[in-house]
């Protein structure tokens, strides 16, 4: 029974979804305002029939309600609550169900926001969003339909979700943060056609288009950066980024998106550069397309994978459709979007924004094309091989310190004609302050020219951008004179929060994006590790560690048993007790390692079991060199990205009154 | 219209792109839908900005492609180092308590040796294949299983429900499993009359392919 209820807000939301998208598009061609009333009032509705599929299944998972398929599959009388309510997106046709609930909630959301502005553009975007969602729904309904009825005779109890995904807290909010950032590009994918097709884009559309791809841009940051952290705390083998292809087919969409974000200033501030900003928002929807292709198709062998499906032909020819669309969209239309303005001085703001774009696309295409080639390779020659490591690391380095350093070129140089005086000014004290965090490093015994180069950047960026994010404040300070400097500084700072808060944000998303580039290069350039075999009681010495091997023990847990290894690592008097284990579940044949990591700000002792067998434990220890301002640094770009989101006071004082002028200019 | 797709699938693969039917007709229908864009591109010349259009197209069919191609190859179809070498002997009791078999005795005619446990949700419904194309090749060739780390027990009732048409041996120790390199249930070994390992299946076998196999051994 519960199984026919979802199945019935399935149909419901593509109902909804097929005939809003028609009206929606209807509205835009025919400016009709029934039309525009329609598809709004059908983007809710298919939300609505979104919200009530995941409560239909969260109600047969929690009910155990094993005559469901998809709970056949996935839930487990002994799984606990938690593991029970998130292996609703543990599985494919599950994961595609919370899909339709995250595209339903951001259409609803972007719907009810931007329901007042731009009347000729937006219904164009309802209609884009909701043929999306219909193809969603398709999915949900036909080769992905989680609602099946189980075989003949319904199981008593299930295997429970995928052991791998149990394994950590990460793991259950990785996926919906990931999944917020692929579906979320789906809205400004629908701005920028709707932009195309009504043949303009002015300011009035490139807010809500930045607002939500930073929205988008936001979520896909973080849940890379968890997933990430996820691998480390435990696959066990030291690393948090392997170039595995579903890795780099999150990382592609991030690229395109950041670099549409920076383009997305210069239509704002000089009316230049329209089209090619609608390109790589564009760019940005059809790569989370082909990301979730990568996931869900099976033609990739990777630890995301899916199991293998036939949804991967259909979600192919999805993808095609829209590059075509895309495509025609742009060949068509893009010529009306140019505008006004172009950039012309070649040394300014706008000509490093040009470069920073130029940077990531080289990046995006030197990705795409590692991922990619593996499968080239197997259709021509029918050998399987992959592009590994080596090529990424050594096409993606220069690339990445390029960008790091033209991070502290950007925001040095002001908009439009700079003059020499002036950019000496900007650029010597950071670019000082650079070299010393060079000479610093090589101080130190840092040898290796990419991290050496990587520290000079970073130095030099991170000065850049701090003295840039200080800058609204010192404004406010100079026009405030009188009082007593502490008084104006206190004063000043909220002051400059409120006023300033998307200048500030972004600032901050900068020191976080640097301080992750940067310990990204010391973590893995000067990480070092060694494997051993402890007997009980034993002791090794590693890195200025004393590493003794106190006890095992067996820890059984409703869902798993774990062989745990205790080690305790002393270094200059202070001790601490490392725990690493080997965790079984049923119905998996090898046990998965769970690491244990110490992590401190300057180091990381990570202790990863290999084996253990009665009192002799084989464990491979790792040391590397800040890997925890990764996280943090991640955290900072979800701040940042949070503080450019909150409305300013001066946005809000515009919408206030536009309105209150418009009725005394017809008076 | 099927010989049609295998004679184009033959003459790819002459010239370099080694597809199947599946994978030709993948290549000519995309062929079919790139020229219709060309030509619409060509149409609409007047209104389409046509550098965009084309450099569109170069960069996203061939991305198109490859994908549509890559459909044909199973990424966790690992080659087996073993294939070509002479199957690891073991001798193994079956659950029915019957005399242990010794696989290097059993030579003289094509073997299918089915690694299995009753936990491995796809060996279910990879067994009724097994099981089917069993019975078809009676007398022309042999199947055991092999079953890993699992219980007499739970193996009778399995076999209860599920049909068995063949000797279930048990894997005591997961000797033989280690020994032919088993990296998860279900695994398939293809053994020919002189005892060679010719073909592995990673993960539950197809009828079809199970037969293609096999059809060169028992040379009928």
């Amino acid at each position: 029974m519960t199984g026919e209820i979802g199945q019935a807000f399935v149909l419901g939301g593509l109902a909804c979804a097929a005939a809003g998208s028609v009206a929606g598009f209807g509205a835009g061609a025919m400016r009709s305002a029934t039309g525009w009333l329609w598809a709004r009032r059908l983007a809710y509705g298919f939300a609505a029939c979104m919200l009530l599929a995941n409560l239909t299944m969260e109600y047969a998972l929690l009910t155990h309600d094993f005559s469901v398929r998809y709970v056949a599959q996935v839930g487990s009388i002994d799984s606990p609550t938690y593991i029970t309510i998130v292996s609703l997106w543990s599985s494919l046709e599950g994961s595609i169900l919370f899909w339709g609930l995250i595209l339903g909630a951001y259409v609803a959301a972007a719907t009810a926001a931007n329901r007042d502005e731009n009347p000729s553009t937006m219904p164009w975007a309802i209609g884009v969003w909701l043929a999306v969602g219909a193809f969603f729904c398709f999915l949900l309904a036909g080769p992905a339909n989680a609602f099946l009825p189980a075989p003949n005779p319904v199981p008593l109890d299930g295997p429970g979700p995928n052991p791998l995904l149990q394994n950590h807290v990460l793991m259950i909010i990785h996926p919906p943060m990931l999944y917020l950032g692929y579906v979320g590009m789906t809205i400004p994918f629908g701005i920028a056609a709707g932009a195309l097709f009504a043949g303009r884009l002015e300011a009035s559309q490139i807010v809500p288009l930045r607002r939500w791809l930073l929205v988008a841009w936001g979520f896909l940051t973080v849940g890379i950066t968890l997933g990430g952290w996820w691998a480390y705390e435990v696959l066990g083998w030291g690393g948090y980024w392997a170039w595995d292809p579903v890795e780099n087919a999150s990382l592609l969409p991030w690229l395109t998106a950041t670099a549409a974000l920076h383009a997305a200033m210069l239509p704002h501030r000089r009316g230049a550069l329209k089209g090619w900003t609608v390109t790589l928002v564009l760019a940005s929807f059809l790569l989370t397309l082909l990301g979730t292709f990568m996931t869900r198709s099976g033609v990739f062998n990777s630890v995301h994978s899916f199991s293998q499906s036939d949804i991967g032909p259909t979600i192919l020819a999805f993808l095609s459709v829209c590059l075509v669309f895309s495509v025609v969209l742009l060949a068509l239309r893009v010529d009306k979007l140019e505008g006004e303005g172009a950039v012309t001085a070649v040394v300014s703001r706008e000509s490093a924004f040009l470069l920073n774009n130029l940077l990531f696309v080289a990046l995006t295409f030197t990705v795409l094309v590692g991922t990619t080639f593996p499968l080239l390779a197997e259709a021509v020659k029918g050998v399987k091989l992959s592009v590994g490591e080596p090529y990424f690391n050594r096409m993606a380095v220069p690339i990445g310190v390029a960008i790091l350093f033209l991070m502290g070129v950007g925001p040095a140089l002001p908009w439009g004609q700079a003059s020499g005086e002036r950019v000496r000014k900007q650029v010597l004290p950071p670019l000082g302050l650079g070299i010393a965090a060079m000479v610093v490093g090589f101080g130190v015994g840092l040898r290796e020219p990419w991290p050496l180069l990587t520290l000079g950047c970073g130095g030099f960026a991170g000065y850049v951008t701090l003295r840039e994010m200080i800058g609204p404040v010192r404004a406010l300070v100079a026009g405030n004179p009188g009082t007593s400097a502490l008084g104006a500084w206190a004063a000043a700072v909220p002051q400059a929060l409120t006023q300033s808060n998307r200048r500030i944000g972004g600032y901050i998303v900068h020191l976080g994006i640097i301080a992750m580039i940067v310990s990204i290069a010391m973590s893995s350039a000067y990480g070092v590790d060694a494997e051993a075999r402890l007997t009980k009681g034993e002791c090794m010495a590693f890195e200025g560690y004393d590493i003794c091997f106190e006890q095992a023990r067996t820890v059984k847990e409703s869902n798993r048993t774990l062989e745990v290894a205790d080690f305790r690592a002393t270094r200059d008097g202070e001790s601490s007790l490392i725990s690493p284990a080997l965790a079984s579940y049923p119905g998996m044949m090898a046990p998965i390692g769970s690491p244990d990591v110490k992590s401190t700000l300057g180091y990381d002792l990570y202790l990863s079991l290999m084996s253990i067998n009665g009192d002799v434990a084989g464990v491979h220890m790792f040391r590397k060199p800040i890997v925890a301002w990764i996280w943090l640094g991640a955290g900072l770009a979800a701040l940042g990205t949070l503080m450019s989101l909150v409305p300013s006071r001066k946005a809000q004082a515009a919408a206030v009154a536009a309105p209150v002028a418009a009725e005394a200019a017809s008076k | 219209m099927g010989a049609m797709l295998t004679s184009l699938a033959a003459a790819l693969t002459t010239a370099g792109l080694p597809v199947d039917e599946a994978g030709a007709a993948t290549v000519l229908g995309w062929l079919v839908v790139v020229l219709g864009l060309v030509a619409l591109g060509l149409a609409l010349r007047r209104t389409m900005n046509l550098k965009i259009w084309f450099g569109g197209l170069a960069l996203a069919a061939p991305l198109v492609l490859v994908l549509g191609l890559a459909f044909q190859n199973d990424p966790h179809q690992i080659d087996s180092p073993l294939v070509g070498k002479t199957a690891p002997d073991f001798t193994l009791s079956p659950i029915d308590g019957s005399a242990p078999v010794r696989l290097s005795e059993q030579r003289g005619m094509p073997t299918v040796v089915n690694f299995w446990a009753t936990w491995c949700e796809p060996c279910k419904a990879e067994h009724r294949t097994l099981v089917a194309v069993a019975r078809r090749m009676e007398g022309k060739a042999r199947f055991f299983g092999v079953v890993y780390q699992d219980e007499v027990a739970k193996i009778d009732a399995w076999l209860d429900k599920m049909g068995s048409a063949y000797p279930q041996l048990l894997d005591v120790g997961s000797k033989a499993a280690i020994a032919y390199g088993v990296y998860g249930v279900p695994e398939t070994y293809i053994i020919d009359g002189n005892g060679v390992i010719t073909y592995k299946f990673t993960g539950p076998v197809e009828a079809g392919a199970l037969m293609q196999q096999l059809a060169p051994l028992v040379g009928s």
